[in-house]
Formats: C-alpha cells, structure tokens, sequence
C-alpha cells in the first residue's frame, strides 16, 4: 500500500513526460509540413480520388506538404480564391481557365487530372434514341454550365437536330432526380464517369452496365477535345514558390498513379470520406476515370501533361461560340514546367 | 403671401429630406470608388460603381430588364399567392385556438427549411414551369405577413369588441369595420417586409430550374466571372425591390388617411367616414 503510494507519483510524472514528448515530437513533425491549401471544384465527390485518397496515403505529407482542403461554392470562386491569394491551387476546368484570363485573372493551369472532357447526353435506353437527331421533340436538362449549353447545341446541330424543336431545360444539379422522375427525357451535359454509374444504381441496374443507356460523347460531334479537372494556380505565386508546386505534384502524380492501380482502396478512401457514395458506384466511376487520366503524351511525359495546342483548338472554339469576347493567349494559361 | 412661404417650407423641407439619404448613397459610392482605385481592387473581386454603371448602360436594356422582366412577373404572383395564403392563415388563427395550435408551429417550421433546398423537389413535383419558382416566392412571403396579420387582429383590445356587439354590430361587421382597419397598420408592415422577400425568393427560385430571370442572369454570370455584370443586376434587382417597397406604401397611406392625411384633414375625414369608431381605435399614440 504504501510502495503503492510511494510509485503513484513516479508514474504520473513519467505519464506526463511521455505525453510531452510525443506532443513535442508530433508539433515538430507537424512544423516541418507546409501548409497547402487547394480548392476542390465544389463539394467534395469521386473526382477528387487522388487528393483524398493522396492525404490519406500521405503522398503529400512525404512531400512536405500539409493540404487544406476549400470546398468553393463553384469552380469559379475556386479560381478566385487562387487569384487573390485565398489557396495556392484549385480545380478547374480548361474552359473556366480561359475565361478566367479573359476576364484578367493571372490563373495558369500547371496539370491537369482528365486528358480529355466525356461531357456528352445520356438517354435512357427505354427511350429508343439511337441517333442525336432523334433528340428533337425531347425535353433535354443541362446543369446552366454555360461552356456545357454551348457544347450540347453544337453537338445537336452537327448531329443533324433541328435546336427549334430540341427543348434544352436548365434544371440546376437536379439532373438525375427528373430524369428519373421522366420530367426530362435526357441529360444534356452528363458527364461520363458520373452520371452513368449512378444513373444505374438509381435503377438498379449494374453501375457497369452500358445497355441501360445511349451515351452521346461531345467529342464524337465536332466539339475539340479539351482538358477538365485542371490543377490551377497563381502565375506569380507559381513564380514566387516553384518548389511547392512542384511538390505538390510530385505527391499528386504518385496518388494518382496509385489510384490507376488500386481502384478498390481509391474507392473505399473516398467512400470514407464521402459515405453517401456506394462502393460498385464509385469503383465504375474510378475505372472511367483512369482511362481519361491517360493519353499518348502522359504515356511520353507523365500524368498531368497537357498538350497547349490542345487549349489553342479549345480557345478558338469558345471564341466562336461567344464564350469569350477577344483572343486569349493561352500559352500563358498552361505550362508542363511544374511537372518536371 | 403666408401661404405662399409655407409652400415654399414644404418644397425645401421635402428637398431636404430627399437630400440627406441621397448625399450618404453618394458619399458611400464616392468612397466604394476610391476604395477600389487605391487599394487596385481587381473588378472580379469588387468592381467600380462607375464600371457598374457603364455595364447598366451596355447591358441594362438589351440583357438585364428582359431577365428582370420575368423575375417581377414571378414575384408579383408569388407575393399575390402570399397574400391570400397568410389571410386566409390568419383568420383561420385567429378564431381557431385548434388550428392555431396545430398549425402555427408548422407554419414557423417552414421558414427554418432552408428554401433553396425545396426548389429541386418542387421542379420534380411541378415541372420546369413558373409554378415552382412561384411556390417558392410565397413560401419565402407569406410567413411575416401572416404573422404580422395575427399580431395585427389580436391587438384589438376587448372593450372595444364589447361596444360593437352593444351596437348588435355582427361577427363580419366586427371583422371589416373594426378588426380589419385596427390591423392595417400592422398588415402593411408585413406586407412590406414581404414584398422584399418576394424578390429575394423569386431570384434564389431561378438558380434552379429557370431559363429565364435574374437569378438564373446571375448564375451564368457568375460562371463566366462576369462579376460587373452580376453587380449591374443586383443593383436593377434592389430598385425593382425599392419601387415594389414604395408602391406596397404608396396603397398604405393610401389605405388608411385617418394616420397619413394631414392633422386637419385627418379631423375632417375622421368625422365623416363611415368608419369613424375603427378609424379613432386605431390612432396611433403619439
């Protein structure tokens, strides 16, 4: 009883100095990560596999750096938050890049998570539409993206629809609840990896399951390819702080690579952070994702590289549509240098 | 010659008092100007009123009214559906104790819904129509003109009551000549309140599943980081709100000349008016 008294002190101070030690080690390991603040696209969702499955693998805390995750209200607070120094990076597409420097933002796209935009119109199977031109006479929802509307018209056109008889709807991102509820007969600007998937879990269908649908890519129609999930910062912080930049996508590259390889546990890290998303769902929707992630140049210079002529064709194409009101130098919009 | 000086007092009493509230809007622009010329304030952040006003002048008559057209033609119609809805809640409340009991608190749970999450559900139950952007006005509208409504018809104090019914005056005689003159002050209050929030309602109503309006003018703007022309709408949309404000009291003082008429005037309509014991019960203190 009284050794017992006697060693209750001895093991509260060792208690106590153990407790400050790992506080002292865990503030010095804390201290020597940078603190990285990246502005998602929106609310977070499956796009952002590689970031969270990335903080979670510690891919950039090997890199030193610590991220703190913005969700933006949209992809172009996003933006301006970068240009004013709220986040040294965001998510964005090419399309909101270039309209972003129209508008005289110094935002420059360092990489980029898709080689290639799969917006395009998802009609039901049950519609019996097999041809785009079928679509006159239809009620077709778009989310108001303006770049998506521009898309979807164009597409209709050089598919041989009359837009007069097309009934294009802006319904917000309510899409998938009235197509389900047979208020529209399409969607307008889905995307490929998304709205599919899910699409076929609402019905329950497989989430891989193409024959429940007829998918008509933009691409296939005329529209240029374009990048999307772009990684956009500050032209003079770029300058000003290369090197985390560079760390950053050191770090990205390897989530993503890992991501490619390991969809299953990219689901499950997403899921753990985005419960409401299931699991067959997320893994059809990470495969498509690692196709697009992938092209002849990252295969010659690595994930993320982007090609400027590829903005070139894109710009040119905005200017036509009245996306944009002047030319737009793009080859200030997008470098490959941070990827070196 | 005296009246002539007390027209001339009036006229520079009532330039004054346009004069004060106009000075502080000018003051605050001249600084907002200055704020954003020295502190080089980019235009997507905050831009110029002088850049504001120049978009008004580009963009205003091509672009802006035709979207503020359809927006005003939602909310009036949003804010009508308001109107009825809170009068017939609030005589409903008022003689029922057991709707007032049942249906009072499910009243104030509507307004701790946070609208912009009904509209997509009253877009799949009502289709890409005005009708939900309608709903979702009155939603927005009816609540403190119902309650304004209540507090209005309940303040009538018991006695006064009494002497109408010692007058065999009828329930509906009770209601229209002295219930209802009693709480116009407190109804126009509501309704002004509400034909504020009839804007605001019909603007967040077109953020989904709208083609047309000035919410959905906004969205696209805000997409394409057209902030000077998201600015320029905000500011056509606050004097769409004024003047709305304004003719809500325009009808107020015209409703009710035994509080807004001149002193004199007042005294003579007072005698006059058929309504002369409700209009004396609703005197102000002053």
């Amino acid at each position: 009883m009284t050794a017992s008294r006697k060693l209750k002190p001895l093991a509260c101070a060792a208690l106590a100095a153990l407790t400050s030690t790992l506080a002292l080690t865990s503030s010095l390991v804390a201290a020597e990560l940078t603190k990285f603040r990246y502005a998602l696209i929106a609310k977070p969702g499956i796009w952002d596999a590689a970031v969270l499955n990335g903080i979670d693998r510690k891919f950039f805390a090997d890199e030193g750096l610590e991220l703190e995750l913005i969700s933006p209200t949209s992809p172009a607070d996003g933006l301006k938050l970068v240009a004013t120094g709220g986040a040294e990076l965001a998510t964005a597409h090419s399309t909101d890049v270039i309209i972003a420097r129209s508008k005289g933002l110094p935002v420059v796209s360092i990489g980029t998570n898709h080689q290639t935009g799969t917006t395009g119109i998802l009609v039901p199977a049950e519609a019996g539409v097999k041809d785009i031109k079928q679509l006159e006479g239809k009620n077709v929802g778009i989310t108001g993206i303006p770049f998506n509307k521009v898309m979807l018209e164009h597409s209709l056109k050089a598919g041989g629809a009359d837009l007069g008889k097309v009934n294009i709807v802006t319904v917000g991102f309510t899409q998938m609840p009235l197509l389900l509820s047979q208020r529209i007969d399409a969607l307008g600007d889905a995307i490929s990896w998304d709205e599919p998937p899910i699409y076929n879990v609402q019905i329950k269908k497989p989430a891989d399951d193409t024959s429940t649908y007829t998918y008509f890519t933009f691409t296939d129609y005329g529209v240029p390819r374009f990048y999307t999930f772009g990684l956009v910062g500050d032209e003079e912080a770029l300058k000003a702080k290369p090197d985390i930049y560079k760390a950053f996508l050191r770090g990205w590259s390897k989530s993503v690579e890992w991501m490619m390889a390991n969809r299953e546990e990219a689901a499950d890290g997403v899921i753990k952070q985005i419960p409401s998303i299931t699991k067959e769902e997320a893994v059809v929707s990470l495969a498509e994702i690692a196709r697009i992630s992938v092209s002849a140049e990252t295969e010659a210079n690595g994930i993320g590289w982007q090609d400027v002529a590829v903005w070139e064709t894109q710009e040119k194409f905005m200017l036509e549509n009245g996306l944009i009101s002047s030319d737009v130098d793009v080859s200030k919009a997008v470098t490959n240098d941070y990827l070196k | 010659m005296t009246a002539q000086n007390t027209n001339q007092n009036s006229v520079l009493s009532h330039l004054g008092n346009a004069a004060m509230p106009l000075g502080i809007v000018i003051g605050l622009l001249a600084i907002w100007e200055a704020a954003v010329d020295i502190l080089e304030i980019q235009p997507f952040v905050l831009p110029a009123p002088t850049e504001i006003f120049k978009e008004l002048m580009i963009s205003g008559p091509t672009v802006i009214l035709p979207h503020l057209h359809v927006t005003m033609l939602e909310t009036l119609a949003g804010y009508f559906a308001a109107i009825v809805v809170a009068a017939v809640l609030s005589v409903l409340i008022l003689y029922s104790s057991a709707f007032r009991r049942g249906v009072l608190p499910l009243v104030v749970a509507s307004q701790t819904i946070p609208i912009i999450t009904m509209a997509p559900v009253l877009v799949i139950w009502f289709g890409y129509n005005s009708l939900p952007r309608i709903i979702i006005t009155a939603i927005v509208a009816f609540f403190p003109l119902t309650i304004a409504a209540v507090t209005g018809l309940k303040s009538l104090e018991p006695h006064f009551i009494d002497f109408f019914r010692s007058l065999n005056a009828t329930p509906s005689q009770i209601f229209f000549k002295l219930r209802l003159p009693v709480a116009l002050p407190s109804i126009f209050g509501g309704l002004k309140v509400a034909a504020t929030l009839a804007v605001i309602g019909a603007t967040i109503s077109e953020w989904v599943g709208a083609s047309r309006g000035i919410g959905y003018l906004i969205a696209q703007d805000t997409a394409l980081l057209n902030t000077t022309r998201v600015f320029a709408s905000l500011t056509v949309l606050g004097i769409a709100g004024m003047a709305l404000f304004g003719l809500v009291g325009l009808i107020e003082r015209l409703s009710m000349p035994w509080i807004y008429a001149r002193p004199t005037m007042a005294w003579l309509r007072t005698q006059r008016s058929p309504q002369a014991p409700a209009a004396a019960v609703a005197r102000p203190r002053r």
